[in-house]
């Protein structure tokens, strides 16, 4: 659960991030968006590549399980997505991450 | 612009017969450079980056996105998608192997996100996918990928 690692305003901090920030991300940017705003969770999420992701500021990344390990030391909680297209499975995977029963 | 505006006949094939995955993005590449939307290197850049990045690019069961940066040789935004006659490895052990192949082109980071919202609206949705496979010409592919409404 994370906890008194929020944001300004309690608004979540997201980041999705894929090789270039410009495709895969920006996919899973707007599936994650959906699914945070079905599940009533203020959240500001951002695609990025892979040089971002190691800045500060951020409660959650979403990546692929490819790109995980490259994250290196986080403080970042990490969700890693199978699929893309699949807005199942990034609502199990972000909720249970949130420690929020689905 | 959106997925209908991006996507026509000359930017789609059904049943493309390759070899392996290089093959598979050199096919797909060649209608976007066909069409002038990028230049010939954009099908080195797409290769390159999934060397260099790994295969985080078959986001879902079956189905690969190449792209590379803009500065890889785009013109404008574009994106082609073909379907393969046999699936083809492209190292994603989850996701392989792959027989639905979309490559886009971007400009910057805005220009294409209707598109790829259609894609994922599209993709998203396991009848379109199965569909999508079993499409034998383009004209079925284009009624399935073009069934998002404008917005």
């Amino acid at each position: 659960m994370i906890k008194g690692r929020k944001g300004v305003n309690n608004i979540l901090r997201v980041l999705a991030v894929c090789g270039m920030g410009l495709g895969s991300a920006l996919l899973l940017k707007m599936n994650i968006e959906e699914v945070l705003k079905d599940a009533g969770i203020e959240a500001k999420v951002e695609a990025a590549d892979i040089s971002i992701a190691r800045g500060p500021n951020v409660d959650l990344i979403i990546t692929s399980p490819g790109l995980a390990p490259r994250l290196g030391d986080v403080s970042a909680k990490i969700v890693t997505i199978h699929s893309f297209f699949d807005k199942n499975e990034m609502r199990e995977k972000v909720l249970a991450a949130l420690g929020i029963k689905d | 612009m959106n997925l209908k505006e991006l996507l026509n006949h000359d930017l789609v094939e059904t049943k493309v017969d390759v070899e392996d995955w290089e093959d598979a993005v050199r096919a797909v590449g060649k209608l976007m450079v066909r069409s002038g939307a990028v230049e010939k290197r954009y099908i080195d850049g797409m290769i390159r980056t999934a060397k260099e990045l790994g295969p985080y690019i078959v986001v879902a069961p079956g189905i690969a996105l190449p792209h590379s940066r803009p500065e890889d040789g785009v013109k404008r935004t574009c994106m082609a998608f073909i379907t393969l006659k046999k699936p083809v490895e492209f190292g994603n052990e989850i996701n392989d192997p792959v027989d639905l192949v979309v490559a886009f082109g971007a400009v910057d980071k805005k220009q294409h996100i209707e598109a790829l919202r259609d894609l994922a609206t599209i993709l998203g949705d396991k009848k379109n996918v199965q569909s999508l496979r079993e499409a034998k010409n383009t004209e079925e592919l284009l009624k399935i990928m073009w069934s998002q409404e404008a917005k």
